[in-house]
């Protein structure tokens, strides 16, 4: 069983390092986070009845991990003259600075839309985004609209 | 940036370079970031309420102490280890429910009943300790000042222990409140 779920970690790791961006604005937070849902995904993994997708089941494990975890109290902000060193990459080449923008954009939403936005960009149907969140299938349209012409905004 | 570029680079992100070692290393509680520090505090915690236990009774004079004041300590201290145990275990399980919604008002009901029993039982345990203290006490103007310090002292660090459990229940709250405002 660890085999086969390490190996779907390993081949889906790109969703939970999305989450842990979106969710989180330091390397070190980003981190913990990924520990965190690799930990919650590891024990609810017994009860992945296989009905749904691995991607579907993993997002709704991380995005109900970064939303129920609580950040270490520290300072949030730190301004440097400079880029800082990148001595703590772990997940991939440094992102794009168009990556890094959208990121950023999406970080300024509220914690239920940066989920529902997550799962619209990752091309979800509004019938399985609702199943995920748990809200009705109309209003994730209504809502992913607004989203998205807040992001609009933010990006212009 | 329009949102089928942010779609493009959505796509084109997160190619993760975690190996599997490294991920077999998250899924064990003794490599995990915030647990393994809530494990060691409450270990910590815990042997040095049982070695107070061990001792109290010949280092305290618990012999010339009155029954109830020692049954109090004794209950009050069991009482405090019991329900840390318990929250313990429940914090370790965040994820309640089938969709993010149940999870979430599970979980904040969840958080709401671990405040309370800390709470309660942090209370039960220091009127615990001032009482079998101040049990055979002949007391003076000074004592009086002294007992009401410690009593002011407890009132606030259970307080100050309340706000940080009412910002993570609001926490989970507001989340609830902005996936509700989608469904009105």
């Amino acid at each position: 069983m660890q085999t086969t779920f390490l190996k779907i970690v390993e081949e889906n790791q790109g969703i939970i390092y999305k989450v842990c961006k979106m969710y989180r604005d330091s390397r070190e937070d980003q981190e913990d986070l990924f520990q965190e849902i690799v930990f919650q995904l590891w024990k609810s993994y017994p009860k992945f009845r296989k009905e749904s997708k691995v991607s579907t089941w993993m997002y709704r494990i991380a995005l109900n991990t970064a939303i129920v975890t609580f950040r270490k109290n520290k300072i949030e902000l730190e301004y440097t003259e400079s880029l800082p060193n990148d001595d703590h990459a772990n997940y991939t080449d440094s992102p794009s600075e168009n990556e890094e923008r959208m990121y950023e954009a999406i970080r300024t939403l509220n914690k239920a839309d940066r989920a529902l936005i997550a799962l619209y960009l990752e091309d979800y149907s509004h019938r399985e985004i609702a199943e995920i969140t748990g809200i009705t299938e109309n209003y994730v349209g209504v809502k992913i609209s607004r989203i998205k012409e807040k992001l609009k905004n933010i990006l212009n | 940036m329009d949102i089928d570029n942010i779609k493009s680079n959505w796509k084109n992100a997160g190619v993760g370079i975690k190996d599997q070692n490294e991920l077999l290393m998250m899924t064990k509680i003794k490599n995990h970031p915030n647990i393994k520090k809530l494990r060691i505090k409450f270990i910590i915690e815990t042997i040095l309420i049982i070695v107070f236990l061990a001792v109290y009774y010949d280092g305290f004079d618990g012999a010339t102490k009155p029954l109830w004041a020692n049954i109090l300590l004794i209950g009050s201290t069991l009482a405090y280890i019991i329900v840390r145990i318990l929250v313990w275990l429940e914090l370790r399980n965040p994820i309640r429910g089938e969709n993010l919604k149940n999870s979430l008002i599970r979980f904040q009901s969840k958080l709401k009943q671990m405040a309370n029993m800390i709470l309660f039982t942090s209370l039960l345990f220091g009127s615990a300790i001032i009482s079998f203290f101040a049990s055979s006490i002949d007391f003076t103007v000074g004592k009086y000042f002294a007992l009401a310090g410690m009593i002011v002292t407890l009132i606030l660090l259970v307080y100050l222990s309340s706000r940080i459990w009412e910002k993570r229940i609001e926490s989970i709250k507001s989340t609830l409140i902005e996936f509700n405002d989608t469904s009105q």
